[in-house]
């Protein structure tokens, strides 16, 4: 289904009608020294081909090499200097949602260095421009700009989801609570919508975890989607704003930095590509960034939040590297660290740390929905063989993504493991100081 | 003798107050002046526990009732849906019929219908609503129900339901055991009869949760509930 956008969020089907000087006005702009490099110097060596996950999945297919891939799509369009038919523009679509998840792992293979995600990304926003997007990534657009979230998410909702977790958390940790929109607090807790809308216990769980650790937190009330789906989509301009209806929320706050939760793709958007989309020109986010694994590990390592030893984990544990916390943003021994602490049997996937493969569900796959799930399903085959070697019986992820990819998968390749994120196994095995225990009415009653 | 706290009555032979805990009995080396501060504290506590109650009270009496009854549109939640009427009736509270449409993803739009997965369009919010208005308004027998409101959402089930018992602050949840026993399995008296999503409400909800599972099952609410 051709999906096209048109000003004020209206979508209708109807048949592609090239725009090339819109296709050219986009390529002008990219035009720099940067593509004409990556593009002229491929030697078309295909050492990124093993690394894709999508070519090891479907029987190394030299159609998914992610240099085919790029010279099919962006080079053809770029000799063609944007005089393209709808029915190539189609193949572009399907070769940039469908066939790539922008994970960056063929970046490291290469021996020029040719980032080959960004070209694809590059793919994304000419298709967009030419009203040809996926629905699932369509359907979030006119959220972000209605509601400022992807999930449309009211303030209401957001509020009364924190209110109700603050109640169930109590249960756990006393004077328990979510602050909102408190200034001067050193971190700006920024969400993912699926956890005010499908997860909250994430929102319990993220609230326990501080309060034990004594952290100075807040959720704002507006600007707290992390998450980025613009970016993903190909609407560039939409994506800036997205990322710096963030920034500006944190500076007004006042706070130290922004902290990004356990989602991979919002600390892509709010770290590093969302300063560059929001017209930061060096590249830096205007109030520091840290993702909750980095925080996590500081907190142990620290002693902020200690693990009882008794609760500490037997099962074999893998850990899930997501491309964006782990290759991409560099936080992969980190997470590591974490379950040291944590588990008493872990087992490394095969690759792992930065050369760890795609989950198949990043990029835009996992939103992207039906219509896409066959595919998404089939180039998590490799993650699935990963997972499975390793015997691990739970698996860890940092990422909303990935969990959800890892739940597909474990039905479908019928894995048998359980998929946890970081909270869930921090809050199962810390230890809750005495003077936050909450008072055990029950117990005073049998005693009593 | 009276109590100097609340008035009331004090038994003979007893040394406090039974309505409100007022210790008679004077400590023997307490000072006149600290006995009557004490008497004063209890006396303004006491009265700001009286307006707090009355208070309650008015409200419990001028709130409107309201009962959430949860479909999962299985001929299991009928039995469920009698009960809700029936207390709805007695009550003379608003049900309120909801369903939730499944995900199956937590982070697509997309969700489950029974024609297949597709978007969460106003379109087929507005056909489930038709026919749970056709459906549900027909098992009606005998006298209306004063107030019938019908809602969909679309999301994870257990929590878009205690999202809305929490928004409409309703009295009771009534809902069938939402659960289609295997066939293959047996009946095992051991083993839970209710799925994931009766007994996550049950655990989690903000108010009383009936779970019906048998026909003529009658419920009610405690007066001011």
């Amino acid at each position: 289904m051709l999906v096209i956008i048109v000003p004020g969020g209206v979508m209708t089907e109807k048949s592609i009608q090239v725009n090339v000087e819109k296709i050219r006005e986009i390529l002008d702009k990219n035009n720099g020294a940067r593509i004409r490099t990556w593009l002229s110097i491929c030697s078309r060596c295909g050492l990124c081909a093993e690394s894709c996950l999508f070519y090891l999945a479907n029987d190394r297919n030299p159609r998914f090499a992610p240099a085919y891939k790029v010279q099919r799509t962006l080079g053809t369009i770029y000799k063609k200097k944007g005089k393209v038919t709808p029915e190539f523009l189609m193949e572009c679509y399907d070769i940039a949602w469908g066939e790539c998840t922008t994970c960056k792992r063929c970046s490291l293979f290469c021996p020029f260095g040719i980032d080959i995600a960004s070209m694809i990304s590059l793919v994304r926003t000419i298709c967009y421009s030419q009203g040809l997007v996926p629905e699932g990534l369509a359907r979030t657009l006119p959220n972000y700009e209605k509601f400022g979230n992807q999930m449309a998410v009211s303030k209401e909702d957001l509020i009364e989801t924190c209110e109700w977790m603050v109640e169930e958390a109590a249960d756990y940790v006393k004077g328990v609570t979510i602050p909102l929109d408190v200034a001067g607090a050193r971190y700006m807790y920024t969400i993912n919508p699926r956890e005010v809308m499908f997860y909250p216990q994430d929102l319990g769980m993220a609230a326990q975890i501080f309060t034990v650790a004594g952290e100075s937190w807040t959720i704002p009330t507006s600007g707290w989607d992390s998450t980025n789906l613009a970016m993903f989509a190909g609407a560039n301009e939409l994506a800036g704003t997205v990322a710096d209806r963030m920034y500006k929320k944190a500076l007004e706050l006042g706070v130290e930095a922004i902290l990004i939760t356990e989602c991979g793709h919002a600390m892509r958007s709010a770290g590093y590509e969302g300063p560059y989309l929001a017209g930061y020109r060096n590249g830096r986010p205007p109030v520091p960034v840290v993702h909750s694994v980095q925080l996590f590990y500081e907190y142990l390592r620290d002693g902020k939040i200690q693990i009882d030893p008794a609760k500490r984990i037997d099962a074999p544990v893998t850990y899930q590297d997501p491309c964006n916390v782990s290759r991409n943003a560099g936080l992969w021994e980190q997470g590591r660290e974490i379950l040291k602490f944590v588990c008493n049997d872990f087992r490394d996937m095969s690759p792992n740390r930065h050369y760890n493969h795609c989950c198949g569900g990043g990029g835009g796959f996992i939103p992207m929905g039906g219509p896409f799930r066959k595919r998404r399903l089939r180039a998590g085959r490799v993650k699935a063989e990963q997972i499975r070697k390793t015997g691990a019986k739970i698996v860890v992820t940092p990422c909303h993504n990935c969990y959800d990819q890892l739940n597909d998968l474990n039905k479908e390749y019928d894995l048998g493991v359980r998929i946890v994120s970081l909270k869930e196994l921090l809050v199962e095995t810390m230890i809750v100081p005495d003077h936050l225990r909450p008072d055990s009415a029950g117990d005073e009653r049998q005693e009593g | 003798m009276r109590c100097p706290v609340c008035g009331h009555n004090i038994e003979s032979g007893k040394s406090f107050c039974r309505r409100c805990a007022w210790s008679i009995l004077r400590t023997p080396d307490e000072p006149e002046s600290d006995y009557n501060e004490r008497l004063e504290i209890a006396r303004r506590n006491w009265e700001n526990l009286e307006r707090c109650i009355c208070q309650k009270e008015a409200e419990d009496i001028r709130k409107e009732h309201k009962i959430l009854f949860c479909t999962d549109l299985y001929a299991s939640s009928d039995y469920a849906f009698k009960a809700a009427v029936n207390l709805a009736r007695e009550r003379d509270a608003e049900l309120i019929i909801f369903h939730v449409l499944e995900s199956r993803h937590r982070y697509s739009g997309q969700i489950i219908t029974a024609d297949g997965e597709t978007w969460a369009t106003k379109e087929v919010f507005d056909r489930l609503k038709k026919s749970l208005t056709d459906y549900y308004l027909a098992k009606i027998e005998g006298q209306p129900v004063p107030r019938i409101r019908i809602e969909a959402r679309s999301g994870v089930p257990w929590i878009e339901i205690i999202r809305k018992a929490r928004k409409e602050k309703v009295d009771m949840i009534v809902m069938g055991p939402y659960s289609i026993r295997d066939p293959k399995n047996g009946f095992d008296l051991a083993r839970p009869q209710h799925g994931e999503t009766a007994e996550k409400v049950s655990l989690r909800a903000p108010c009383p949760v009936a779970i019906v599972t048998k026909p003529d099952q009658k419920l009610s609410l405690e007066q001011g509930a």
